[in-house]
This record gives C-alpha cells, structure tokens and sequence, in this order.
C-alpha cells in the first residue's frame, strides 16, 4: 500500500531527490572551492566524483517500485497521441471494432440467457426432466411423455424425489364473468408444482395440495401480465369467481411478473409449439384417464432429494416402471429418460445458437486480423522511430508492451462503443427472433454479458496487437538509422507475415460462406416443399364452444354444420371445411393401427395420425383423391374413414385398402373403421418431417375446431363478415384472430429463418471485410514496390506483365487460405447436419458457388490496385523513395 | 567507490522501511535529508551482519585448513 501512495507522489518525490542531490554536489562544490579551485572546476570536479546524476536519479526512480504503472500511464498517453494524429486509422479501427464486438455481445446476451444462465426456480440444479424411452418406438418418437398411471405410481413409490409434478399445457379455455368472452391459454398442473419449483405467488397462495383431486378442482392462478391487463392489477382479485369453458373457478393467486413457464413443445420437444400460458389450473386425473398403457401426454417436472444422483434416481424409477408394466406384453418396456430441466427446455435451439457465437467470433476474428494488419503496415512506417528508442535503451519487452498497449486502447474503445451499440444490436435480434425462442424473457444486457464482452475487448486487443509488437521489437536499430527511413524492400519475413495474414482471413471467411451457403440452400429448399396441400388463399381460425351449453355432441355436431353453411355462403369465399387439428399444428394425436390377423405385438404395430374432418376438407386444401371417395355427411356415425396414400402403402400394402376394416373389436358394438377413399399424403405436423401416415374421419363432436376458408381476400376483409355470420347462430362463441396458412407456414420456418438470415448478415460483412483487407494489403505492396516496378517497366515489362504479377502475387495467399477454409468448412459443416434440411453437409455446388465467389470478389480487390500499378510512370518511380 | 551509487541504495532500503528519513536545516541554510536506522532496520542489519560474520569465519577456516 505504500507502493501506492508513492506512484500518486511521485512528482513530489522527484522533486525532493531533486532537491537532495543538488545538496550534496553543492556542498562538495563548497568543499572544492575552499581547497582552492574556481568556481567552474569545483563544480564539474563534484560533478564527476558523485556521478551520474540522470543515471542515478534514474535508478533512485526504479527503486521506488513503481516502474511498471509508470510505464504503463506513459505507454496510454503516447498511444493516444498516436491517435489524435491519426485520426482516420483510429477511427475506422475503433468502428471495426465497435461492429464485431457489439454483434459478439447481442449473440451472447442471447446465448447466456437462454442457455447457460440457470433457471430462475430455486435450486435449478436439482430440477429434472422425466421423459420415457420405449425402445421399439425410438425410430418414430425418441422420447414419450408420461402418462398419468406412470406419473402417480412414480409419485407414490419413488423415495428419491423431493416431489414430481405434471403439466399438460397449452390449451385453450373460453374465459367469462369477467367482462368480454376471451380465449385463454391454459396450463393444467399438479398442484403442488409450483412450490416444488420455488415460486412465491406476488398475491394470494399457491394451489392448496388436494386441489388437483376430482371434484375440488375449482381453483386458478393468474399470471402477472393476465392480472394486470384482464383485471386491471386489482388488488382483490382474490376469491374472485371466473368461469373457464363454463365451469367455475375461483382466484387464489397471482403470480410474479418474472416467471416464466416453459410451453409444452419446450418440455415434450415431440409436440409442436404452443403459446405460453395466460392462466393456471389445477389437472384432475379421472378414473377413465388412468390405463397403464395409453394417454402419453404429460409434461413431467421433478426435483432430485439432495444428495441424490441422477444415477441413483433412475435407477429406482425403472425398478418402479418395470413393477407397473410387468402386467402388460413383454414387448412394451419403458425405459427412464432423466433430463436436466433446462436441457430439455433449451434442446431445440442449441445447435443453431452456438452455431451463430461461432460464426460471430470468426467475424471478429477477421476484424482483428484486419486490424493487425492495419497496424503492422503502420509498424513498418514507424521503424525508425523504434529504431531510436532501442538505441536510446528501450528494452524489446518495452517495445512489446507499448505497441501492445496501443492495441489494447483501441480494443477497449471498441469495446466501449461496442456495448452502446450492443443496445441496439440486442434490440433488432430480439425483433427478428422467432417467438417460439425458448427463455426469450430472460436475454437482457446483464453482468456476465459485460464480463464477456471486457474479455473479448481485451482479447481482440492484444490478437490484434501481436504480431505487429512482436515484428517491431526485432527490429534491428542500425539497418533502420541508416536508412533513414527510407521504403526499403520488404523483408520476406514480414511479407509473409501480411499474406499468412490474408489466408487466415479467407479461410475464415470461406468456412464462413459455406455455412451461410447450406443453410440458404437448406431454407429454399424448406420453403419449397410441396406441403401436400394449398397454402395460397387459406384463412384459418380456431374456434371453441362453451362446454357448458354444448353438452350434447348433436349440439355441436348442428353447429359446425350450420357454421360451415354460413361461412361458404359468404361473398368471396370459395368453399369452407372444419378440422380438428390444422395442418402443421405440430399436433400429433396418433394411435396404432389395429389390423386384423395382425399377430405383431402393439410396439410394432404401425401408427397412424387421426384427424376429424368435415367433407369438403380435401376440396379446400386441394388435396387429391387418389381413390375410392371423400367423406359426407351421410357417413355420419359409421366407421367410415378415408386414408392418405401413406397409410395405404404402411397398412395393406399388396391390397387395395378400399373396403378394408382395421381396429375391429368383436368384444364391443363397434364394427370397427371402414376405408372408403385414398387421398394424397401431407406434412400434417411440420415442414421438417415426411409425410405421416394420415385416418380421417367424419367431424361431429368436438369442441375446439379449426374453420378453414377458401378465398382470395385477405382476413382483413374476411373478418367482419366471418363474425357476423358466426355470432348469427350464436353470440357467445369467441372468435380469436384469423391467420392465413401462409403466415402460419412462416411461423413454424422462423427459428431456421433466424438462423439463416443472420449466418447469412455475418457471412456477408466477412467478405466485405476480408476484400477490403486484402485491398489494403495489395494497395500497401504496391506502393512499396514502386521503385521495383518502375524498374521493371524501364527493363521492358508490358502493363500486362505487371498486373500478372501483382495480382499473382496477391492472390497466392488467398488461394490458399481458400484451399484452407474449404478444408476447415468439411470438418465443421458436419456439426451443422442437424440445422439442414435436405442438403448434405458437403454439398458440392455450394462449396463450388462459394470458391468462385469468393475468388471473384478477392480478385477484384486485388485487380484495382494492380491497374495503378501499371499506371507508374517508370521515370517517376526510380525518383520515388 | 562514487557517493553518487550509494543514493537509488538508500531509496531502496527507505521504501523497505529500514531506514527513517527527515528534512532538517543544515547549518548552510538549506534543507539536507537526514537518514537514520529504524528499529526494524536495525533488526535486519544484526541479521545481515551474522550471516556475514558467519561466511567469513567459514571462509577463514577454509583457507586455514589449506595452508
């Protein structure tokens, strides 16, 4: 500490030894003239008797201690001395910087918010996933949800669980008695689920324990954005009686605004996505619900008892699962699936997120190689000057450090403009990020992200920095005084140093463009899949009827009827049908196919997808009958089903299905289904996956249907008319937003979109960064080959001559770091198989587009300073220096 | 040995706290620094000055056990 106190006096203290060496070489100065010599002799005789006084005061200084900071504090001032006279190299250095780094801090804000910042339950590291894996459905489903049987015989018997609880989520819920009829979001969870995850209503209680017991199921919990815009923050809200689907329910709690609760695609990754939730109920099991081998469906969120391992745990819960199926056929045997909870929640997006940092850090990487070899163009500018400073005894680690300490400065400025701009940066990603983007919430600018971004300033510093110190601290100091600085021939090894340079920068920049190349070709290729059905001029809206006046399927059943009769019969609309899952729902809804005389076992049966259709379904999709017919309103009631072409082919594949019957249980009055028409598959569940074998049957009961139209206006124009017309046959039936099917195709394309776009944006600035870096490394050897070529031309050589040899020379690097980059991209484009779609991770036409591109751009780069080159009037160039 | 070699020694042993400084009027009139032991000094100087005493008894009976 009096190390410090000493670097903050130390203009006093030099004054004081100032002061202390004049006195002594005064008093001898005294002593000489009182033995007899002048005034002059006695001086210069003290003089040399102490010493040399700079050199002692020099060492005095250095045995303070303080060398070090001191040397740094005049290293920060000299660099930014440096700047000011340069203002053009600070500048655009500092801006470069300023770009790369505050994109690097946008990816990672998103990347530590969504991936590695823990959850924000309590004790997130205890918290697991429960999923089952039933080995002969792998292929089809990788992991199965639980199902109730599963789910309680693990909640009694298991003792190394703190506790586990279940949520089924995502549905939707007519919500009245509380002004306009709304439909809302609503999850079903068990009722202790939130005090297991450690959340502290802001209002009110959690569910109380035997609130998820048939018959008390009667309480809710609101989240904090539906209490504060539903219900206007009133603070008693609490035992306030709502009715969700017509049954009541009362308010017990509100919850707080941060938390977030993953959606039901998040924790059963197999399901499609749906909405988060507005509104929270307690799941009531039924006697009916309770068979061991069916009703796969539920999200399963358990906490390890301290101590426990995840090991350890599975091993109970299998011994468990194999005590509850051991009843059932020896082929169906679950296995456990115990999952981190945030892995499971963060496992769709990890891939492309990390895929995107890597491609943002090669981004700056370029940068910094750009920046290296701005400065080491400069180095070669300020040899004398170091060549001074070594003789006058700078040591070469001096010299290190403040080339070093220049960089550094630019990286932190960089940094600095970097975060303001990070602002905004965060801000557009958050605008272009898909929705369905799990933990959105959770990405801001915080601690960590800063933390990230100081090291990654610090780093880009010194990488930039590196080379250029370590070129100039080898500088010999006589060669560089007598020339005077004087432009002397490169020497190879720092002509090497410029292309290693420039290859670095290309291969980069190579494996870079073939990134961004698969995944275009791979999003074309998604776009354009033949969907199987129409997605042009389809609007669709979800509608729900109030259970409590439905209560009769003839009821709903007249409705859709009627409905359906309204809506065709509107001006502009071609033809109207009802479903009750849309097509790329993400639903899945299948069961397997019970063929008779099939002797198979029921793992290895085939599945089929069912969906309830109205008759003119296929009309308004489009989607081809390929034989027997479609579905009518006579069919009502039978077992007549039509199936997709990939259900014929699975199921009766020698045979033509029409006329077949599947599903026949002798045992009960049902005769089983009938096939009565083949129709052409579609990708019912999402664009990624091949068609799914598909059953339709006759829509007559449901409650939450899809209403399909088929028209050429817009929803806009739709809308009043589809209002009217529907509230004519009954006014309490809740009509959320109409969508189109193109915009919901556009919505299932937006996480791979992002990913696309922004690889594609990073890409893009790399070879723009690149050509501008090899554009100044060209434009600097040629300037300094003037005298040469200028030879050269006097010796004969044609303009021609010269732009072969320039542009050879600048392209052999490239060519290179090309070859390089290609190499580097076969070995990295194999991570991103799981992100494409349809395109191979070495496809060949793009490596080949990518290389011809690239090799354009670059020569242009290298084309125009070659052009001046041959403009050099030889004359001239032998007067150049 | 030159007066002015002993100066960057007597800052270094000032920083360590070995040696006291103080400015006092000298009888020409102008301010001289003064330099003295302190006790911890003093402490390091009796240990610097055994291990001396203790080198150079062994260095004698080396070259007494020569002869």
């Amino acid at each position: 500490m009096r190390w410090l106190s000493r670097f903050f006096r130390r203009r006093k203290q030099d004054a004081q030894l100032d002061s202390e060496l004049r006195f002594h070489v005064e008093q001898q100065t005294a002593a000489n003239i009182a033995a007899g010599m002048n005034a002059d002799e006695a001086r210069r005789r003290a003089l040399a008797q102490f010493g040399g006084l700079e050199y002692i005061k020099e060492e005095t200084r250095d045995a303070r201690g303080t060398r070090f900071l001191e040397s740094l504090l005049q290293d920060i001032r000299f660099a930014l001395r440096t700047f000011r006279k340069s203002p053009g190299f600070t500048v655009i250095a500092v801006l470069t910087l300023a770009v790369g780094l505050a994109a690097n801090t946008a990816i990672f804000s998103v990347i530590y918010g969504v991936l590695l910042e823990p959850l924000e339950y309590s004790n997130p590291g205890q918290l697991v996933a429960l999923q089952l894996l039933v080995p002969q459905w792998t292929h089809k489903f990788p992991m199965v949800p639980l199902n109730p049987a599963t789910y309680l015989a693990w909640s009694r018997q298991a003792s190394s669980l703190a506790g586990i609880g279940v949520a089924e989520t995502g549905e939707t819920r007519n919500l009245t008695g509380a002004g306009e009829p709304t439909l809302l979001t609503t999850d079903a969870i068990t009722s202790t689920l939130f005090d297991l995850l450690g959340v502290k209503p802001v209002l009110g209680r959690t569910f109380s324990p035997d609130a998820d017991q048939p018959g008390h199921n009667h309480e809710a919990i609101l989240t904090n954005t539906l209490w504060r815009i539903r219900f206007e923050g009133d603070p008693n809200i609490n035992r306030h009686t709502i009715a969700l689907d017509g049954s009541p329910y009362t308010v017990v709690g509100v919850l707080p605004p941060s938390f977030d609760f993953p959606t039901q695609h998040e924790l059963v990754p197999i399901e499609g996505p749906t909405p988060s939730a507005d509104i929270f109920v307690p799941e009531v099991f039924e006697k009916q619900d309770l068979a061991v081998d069916s009703g796969f469906g539920l999200a399963t969120i358990a906490r390890l008892k301290p101590g426990v391992g995840p090991a350890e745990a599975t091993a109970e819960l299998n011994v468990i699962l194999d005590r509850e199926f051991r009843a059932l056929p020896s082929s169906f045997h679950p296995q456990t699936l115990m999952m981190p909870l945030r892995d499971i929640i963060v496992r769709s997006t990890k891939r492309g997120l990390w895929m995107l940092l890597a491609a943002v850090l090669a981004l700056l990487l370029i940068i910094c190689v750009n920046l290296a070899n701005l400065v080491l163009m400069r180095a070669t500018a300020r040899q004398q000057e170091a060549a001074i400073r070594t003789a006058l005894g700078a040591s070469r680690s001096r010299l290190l450090r403040q080339t070093l300490a220049e960089t550094l400065l630019l990286g932190l400025l960089g940094g600095a403009l970097g975060l303001l701009l990070a602002r905004w940066a965060l801000w557009g990603l958050l605008a272009i990020a898909p929705t369905s983007l799990p933990r959105l919430h959770n990405i801001r600018l915080n601690g960590a992200v800063l933390g990230f971004t100081l090291g990654i300033s610090v780093l880009a510093g010194i990488l930039a920095g590196l080379l250029p110190a370590w070129r100039l601290a080898q500088a010999s100091p006589q060669e560089a005084l007598r020339s005077g600085g004087a432009r002397n021939a490169d020497s190879s090894t720092r002509l090497r140093a410029r292309e290693f340079m420039v290859g670095l920068e290309t291969a980069l920049s190579a494996i870079l463009l073939i990134a961004a190349g698969l995944l275009v070709a791979s999003f074309a290729k998604l776009v354009k899949v033949p969907a199987g059905f129409t997605v042009d001029h389809i609007l669709t809206v979800n509608l729900q009827l109030p259970e409590a006046e439905y209560t009769k399927t003839q009821q709903r059943g007249r409705f859709w009827r009627e409905a359906l009769a309204a809506t065709s019969a509107l001006p502009g609309v071609e033809s109207s049908a009802v479903t009750n899952f849309l097509p790329l729902s993400g639903e899945i809804n299948d069961d397997p196919v019970d063929l008779p005389g099939d002797t198979r076992p029921a793992a290895q049966r085939p599945f089929a997808s069912y969906r309830h259709i109205s008759p003119d379904y296929f009309k308004v999709l489009g989607i081809p009958l390929l034989n027997g017919r479609a579905l009518t309103w006579a069919d009502a009631g039978t077992g007549n089903v039509v199936i997709s072409a990939d259900t014929a082919k699975t199921c009766w594949p020698s045979v033509n299905p029409i006329g077949q019957r599947f599903d026949v249980d002798p045992s009960s009055k049902f005769s089983g289904f009938r096939v009565v028409g083949v129709v052409g598959d579609t990708r019912s569940i999402d664009v990624f996956q091949a068609p799914t074998p598909m059953i339709y049957r006759l829509e007559e009961s449901g409650l939450t249907v899809s209403l399909i139209l088929r028209t050429r206006l817009p929803a806009t124009a739709v809308a009043a008319a589809l209002h009217s017309a529907i509230w004519k046959i009954d006014p309490s039936v809740a009509i959320p937003s109409i969508l189109s099917m193109g915009q919901i195709l556009s919505e299932s394309l937006a996480p791979r979109r992002f990913e696309t776009l922004l690889t594609s944006l990073f890409a893009a600035a790399a070879l723009l960064l690149a050509c501008l870096g090899i554009y100044g490394v060209v434009s600097y050897s040629v300037v300094r080959r003037t005298r040469e070529i200028g030879i050269r031309m006097a010796l004969g050589a044609q303009k021609a001559d010269v732009l072969q040899g320039v542009i050879g020379q600048g392209m052999r690097p490239v060519l290179l770091g090309l070859s390089a980059g290609i190499i580097g991209a076969v070995a990295f484009t194999r991570l991103m198989s799981s992100l494409l779609f349809e395109v191979k991770p070495l496809d060949p036409l793009t490596f080949l587009l990518v290389a011809l591109i690239l090799i354009g751009v670059v020569l242009l780069a290298c084309y125009i300073p070659a052009r001046r080159a041959t403009r050099v009037d030889p004359v001239v160039a032998l007067r150049h220096d | 040995m030159q007066q002015g070699t002993l100066y960057p020694a007597l800052h270094r042993l000032e920083n360590r706290g070995w040696l006291g400084a103080e400015w006092k009027d000298t009888d020409t009139g102008r301010e001289a620094k003064f330099y003295s032991l302190t006790k911890k000094g003093r402490k390091h100087l009796e240990a610097e000055m055994a291990s001396w005493e203790q080198m150079s008894n062994a260095v004698a009976l080396i070259l007494r056990t020569a002869e």
